[in-house]
């Protein structure tokens, strides 16, 4: 159904680390997962199916927050922060 | 002597007007029940120490003259909802700690309201399940038998009501999560048209089919807080106006092919027979209609929900807010906060919303299956243009034991199977107690109605509790 290799690929997309053991389980649960809902091949073998498109709902493109009038209240949130800005470890 | 009881918001509200009891009476009979119940129960995750300052506000506002159907009156609010100054975590470690920085437009109504917000409840973590046993922080107890779960994903606010800790409980419900715990507690809980109600400050699960809603004891005192929290928001571009005037029901339609098709508890559909009955006697006319996808709903639902959870979760990486696990590189600290501090069930939903988007597989599950969605919301519109209201039980068992679905994800998806359509259609539907089973645990019976014609339900709903 879904490989172990497969289940590490997605971890990987998804960020997040999993211990081998829940590697396993995961194998199994993800693969009844996706045989359970491959239930919707057996649909829409002849129906053609007009989608409504989406409309956008746009607003006034004006300014509505001074600049700085939340940064203290968002950086307290942040788990590290220093000189105004959010900090994180070096990207490069 | 006032019986706090069987007090409704209703009831209450007109008490509180005329001057026969306070908020601040009201507010600390309801702390001294949480205090004396929440401990077994594990309903709340917080009592908000300012509770009885928030009941003098509403005092003083009564005294002042003002008329507000929720001014002083107590509630909670499931776990989710961002109240500036306030905890929120959405049950998950990740969030552990994190105090709202803005309010949700929920929140603002609420306050403008005057209503008390007594605490916060528990939920299954990120509103990811049917039963709270993915809370981070355990188990909510039903409060008809402490063996079995309160229902989910807003197992707290059926639980605190169910047990007379509160007046009425705002929940989110995505596949089911207001009105399935609602039916397992005894109380109603509504969830309207999609875009009724503001999502903006809810943590989002799946954004196409969240939708947040009350829990009250009737359904006058769940229109009087629908009402209150329904409005078009600048702040939520999908929210829209709907019809303000109910319609007369004479019309209702029961999907039999639905109902025999096994695998449902005979006391609930004993139960569900008993309650159409009363209605074709009460002189409504009953019509059999045939909804030809519904039988897609889980498989679409657990497609489509996934996908929009995994691209939701994305944001909790332990940088803007949040807990944080250390790496030694950037990526590492992605990786290890995400993968200690998000729960089992969320990191399953995340990687199948992984696949399900992933290039080769997008079409064949993704694509379909917001196609099938298109053919589920026709199949609803066609029955509408038959009748005015679609019956159907809430689900198909009465509260389960703790821990009977816990090892078979597919068997706790099940639960969802009266209930997720109505999101994917995103038409109004509210669970209403019908009755109780031999052992008195709550049934529950579930009226739909076409999009934008919530009042219509909501009177129907009352009109249902006071059949004779």
């Amino acid at each position: 159904m879904i490989t172990k290799e497969e289940v590490k690929k997605l971890t990987t997309l998804a960020r997040l680390d999993v211990s081998p053991e829940s590697l396993d389980s995961l194998v199994e649960e993800l693969g009844a997962i996706i045989k359970y809902v491959g239930k919707i091949n057996s649909a829409l073998a002849e129906e053609v199916v007009q989608e409504p498109l989406p409309k956008n709902i746009l607003r006034q493109d004006i300014v509505v927050n001074q600049t700085g009038e939340y940064t203290s209240s968002l950086l307290a949130c942040a788990p590290a922060s220093e000189d105004g800005f959010v900090k994180v470890k070096k990207i490069m | 002597m006032i019986d706090f009881k069987n007090l409704t918001i209703k009831k209450a509200g007109e008490l509180l007007q005329k001057g026969e009891l306070t908020s601040v009476e009201l507010t600390t009979y309801f702390l001294k029940k949480i205090e004396q119940e929440n401990p077994k129960l594990n309903a709340l995750l917080e009592v908000f120490d300012d509770a009885v300052l928030q009941a003098q506000k509403a005092d003083e506002r009564i005294k002042k003259g003002e008329k507000n159907e929720l001014l002083g009156i107590p509630y909670v609010v499931k776990d989710n909802f961002l109240f500036k100054g306030r905890k929120a975590s959405s049950a998950s470690k990740v969030l552990e700690g994190y105090v709202a920085p803005y309010d949700s437009t929920v929140a603002t109504k609420l306050i403008e309201a005057g209503a008390v917000l007594l605490g916060r409840a528990n939920m299954d973590e990120f509103a990811m399940g049917a039963s709270t046993e993915s809370s981070a922080y355990g188990v909510v107890k039903n409060p008809f038998d402490s063996e079995r779960v309160a229902g989910g994903s807003s197992g707290g606010c059926a639980a605190a009501l169910g047990a007379g800790l509160c007046l009425f409980a705002i929940g989110s419900d995505t596949g089911g999560s207001i009105r399935q715990p609602a039916s397992f507690c005894g109380v109603v809980g509504y969830k309207g048209t999609y875009g009724a109600v503001s999502r903006h400050g809810v943590m989002a699960m799946a954004s196409s089919l969240d939708h947040m809603g009350p829990f009250a004891k009737n359904a006058e005192d769940a229109k009087i807080v629908f009402k209150c929290i329904a409005g078009v928001d600048t702040y939520d571009a999908t929210t829209i106006e709907i019809q303000q005037e109910a319609k007369t029901v004479r019309k209702i339609g029961v999907c039999q092919e639905l109902l025999s098709k096994g695998g449902i508890d005979e006391e609930v559909i004993r139960n569900f027979n008993e309650s159409i009955e009363k209605l074709k006697q009460n002189g409504f006319e009953i019509v059999d209609v045939t909804l030809p996808h519904i039988h897609y709903s889980i498989p679409v639902y657990y497609i489509i929900v996934p996908a929009e959870v995994s691209s939701n979760m994305a944001r909790y990486d332990g940088v803007k807010f949040g807990q944080k696990v250390e790496g030694d590189t950037l990526t590492a600290d992605y990786f290890k906060t995400r993968g200690a501090l998000i729960g089992k069930e969320v990191q399953r939903r995340i990687l199948i919303g992984t696949y399900v988007l992933s290039s080769g597989y997008y079409d064949s599950y993704y694509g379909k299956a917001t196609q099938i969605r298109e053919l589920i919301k026709q199949d609803f519109r066609n029955v509408f243009t038959q009748v005015d209201i679609i019956a159907m039980p809430s689900t198909a068992n009465p509260a389960f034991k703790i821990g009977e679905k816990t090892n078979d994800p597919i068997a706790m998806y099940l639960e969802d199977v009266f209930t997720s359509p109505a999101n994917l259609a995103q038409i109004p539907a509210i669970a209403v107690p019908s009755g109780k089973t031999s052992q008195l645990l709550p049934l529950s019976i579930q009226f739909l109605s076409a999009h934008t014609e919530d009042y219509t339900l909501l009177e129907f709903a009352d009109s249902f509790e006071k059949l004779s």
